[in-house]
């Protein structure tokens, strides 16, 4: 369920509605699903039922004002006064007032434990000590030679495995964001829907943010996971 | 009628990473052993006649793209967009109820196995928003019916048929998610296409009008038009293309 109060800033802009004379609503958009629809309302609370299967993925809402009728005049005393008059009328449809845009994510892929899209996997040809990735996979496969394999494996049935979100998943979670930043190679792999769902539930820019950061944020603060280990079995 | 099933990710992974393993599978035989051993039966909350999607029509022409997205659509209406975009229904389908019609449509025996992988990589999977829509051989049809009854709810056959006329136009629509999913636009444009058939006759004229409907429309809520106003605009903008692409040299 979708629901706020809608509010305008403007008084001329108030009066349009009250008036009659311009419409307001919410511009719902969900190109996953192919929702793009005006949902009226009037100013106050505001509700709308997004359930029944209606989205999955980004969903994007914007507030809208929009002209009920045309050669509709625009005497708001927020335009500059460099607009000559003619461009102050409007004609129905066009916008007259527009609010930032609200993203969120829609669906369960953002709650599906980073853990199911990691698969660690022996491999001969690594060298004792290192990590190498694999993405062509619908897991991302992290390789490793058999006797850190072995170490690992009981390392993540412990409760040290903590240790692994910085020292092993950091890493691995920073290239795999440098893979998804550079081409749309791996777009059709699983991984690429749960890393891409979960960077949107987080906000997090995948093509310009800084991948650190970003790392960080979807591992949840993994040098903090760290800390509170080391003070657990040294405490 | 059944629980419409799809498989577990485990399968739905394997099947992915392991196609060039199963390739006489797809090119000859089944999955039926796989089906009837592993994780391939995870049910859903609603019953579909899947023996009806036995007459799909394999051989790609506009008449049986329309009938065979009025099937799909009528088969499995109870699918909501968001469960239509899960990857693992459709690899369920492609695999099992729908493997004949999509080996017949999709895959051809002269190929070799490398060209095979891919096309199996292409119309048997839809882990993408285009893969779902343009290249699973199921779910592209369900997705044809399913903007067909937003733009004409009350005849998805009639929007079918101008989609689906040529390749060309189903693109500009489907590809076009400002355009056709918003029903008042979608449904205007549906109109202008019965109405001028030299729209539907040449790609150009087409091309040209589509473009001509994202500029001149850019910035309107279309919504609160009503049909008279839309068709209004519609005129204008093939006058519009038709004058812009007599201009245009044909290649």
């Amino acid at each position: 369920m979708l629901d706020g109060h809608m509010t305008m800033d403007d008084p001329s802009v108030s009066a349009l509605i009250a008036d009659g004379h311009a419409r307001a609503g919410l511009m719902i958009t969900c190109q996953d699903t192919y929702l793009d629809s005006f949902e009226e309302f009037q100013p106050g609370e505001i509700q709308f039922d997004l359930s029944g299967g209606k989205v999955r993925g980004s969903v994007i809402v914007r507030g809208v004002v929009v002209a009920a009728q045309d050669g509709l005049v625009l005497k708001s005393k927020s335009i500059n006064s460099e607009f000559p008059p003619a461009a102050r009328v409007v004609q129905l449809g066009d916008i007259i007032a527009l609010t930032d845009e609200l993203r969120f994510e829609a669906g369960l892929e953002k709650l599906a434990p980073l853990e199911s899209i990691f698969r660690l996997k022996r491999h001969e040809d690594v060298a004792e000590g290192i990590f190498k990735i694999d993405l062509d996979s619908e897991a991302i496969e992290i390789l490793v030679a058999p006797g850190l394999h072995g170490f690992l494996s009981l390392l993540r049935e412990q409760p040290l495995r903590d240790t692994l979100l910085s020292s092993l998943f950091l890493p691995v979670v920073m290239s795999v964001l440098e893979a998804m930043r550079g081409e749309e190679a791996y777009s059709d792999r699983r991984w690429h829907g749960v890393m891409s769902a979960r960077c949107n539930a987080v906000g997090v820019d995948i093509k310009n943010g800084d991948l650190a950061d970003a790392a960080q944020q979807l591992l949840n603060a993994p040098l903090g996971s760290l800390q509170k280990v080391i003070e657990r079995v040294s405490g | 009628m059944s629980r419409l099933l799809y498989v577990g990710q485990q399968v739905a992974d394997d099947l992915k990473n392991k196609v060039s393993e199963n390739i006489v599978r797809y090119r000859e035989g089944n999955f039926l052993d796989f089906e009837a051993a592993g994780d391939w039966r995870i049910s859903l909350s609603f019953d579909a006649d899947l023996a009806r999607l036995h007459a799909l029509e394999s051989d790609g022409g506009s008449e049986s793209e329309i009938k065979n997205s009025l099937l799909v659509g009528e088969v499995l209406s109870k699918l909501t967009p968001t469960l239509a975009r899960e990857n693992r229904i459709w690899i369920r389908l492609s695999h099992i109820e729908c493997l004949e019609y999509s080996r017949k449509r999709w895959l051809q025996a002269d190929m070799d196995d490398d060209d095979l992988a891919e096309a199996v990589s292409k119309h048997f999977f839809a882990p993408t928003l285009t893969t779902c829509r343009d290249d699973h051989a199921v779910s592209r049809l369900w997705w044809n019916y399913r903007i067909a009854r937003q733009l004409v709810p009350e005849a998805p056959d009639r929007a079918l048929k101008v989609i689906l006329a040529r390749a060309d136009i189903r693109l500009n629509f489907l590809e076009r998610p400002g355009v056709a999913a918003r029903a008042t636009l979608g449904r205007g444009i549906v109109r202008a296409l019965e109405k001028n058939p030299a729209l539907l006759a040449g790609e150009l004229l087409f091309r040209v009008f589509m473009k001509t409907v994202n500029l001149r429309g850019a910035g309107f809520v279309f919504e609160i038009w009503d049909d008279n106003r839309i068709d209004q605009f519609m005129d204008r903008c093939i006058k519009e293309a038709r004058t812009a692409s007599a201009r245009k040299p044909t290649m």
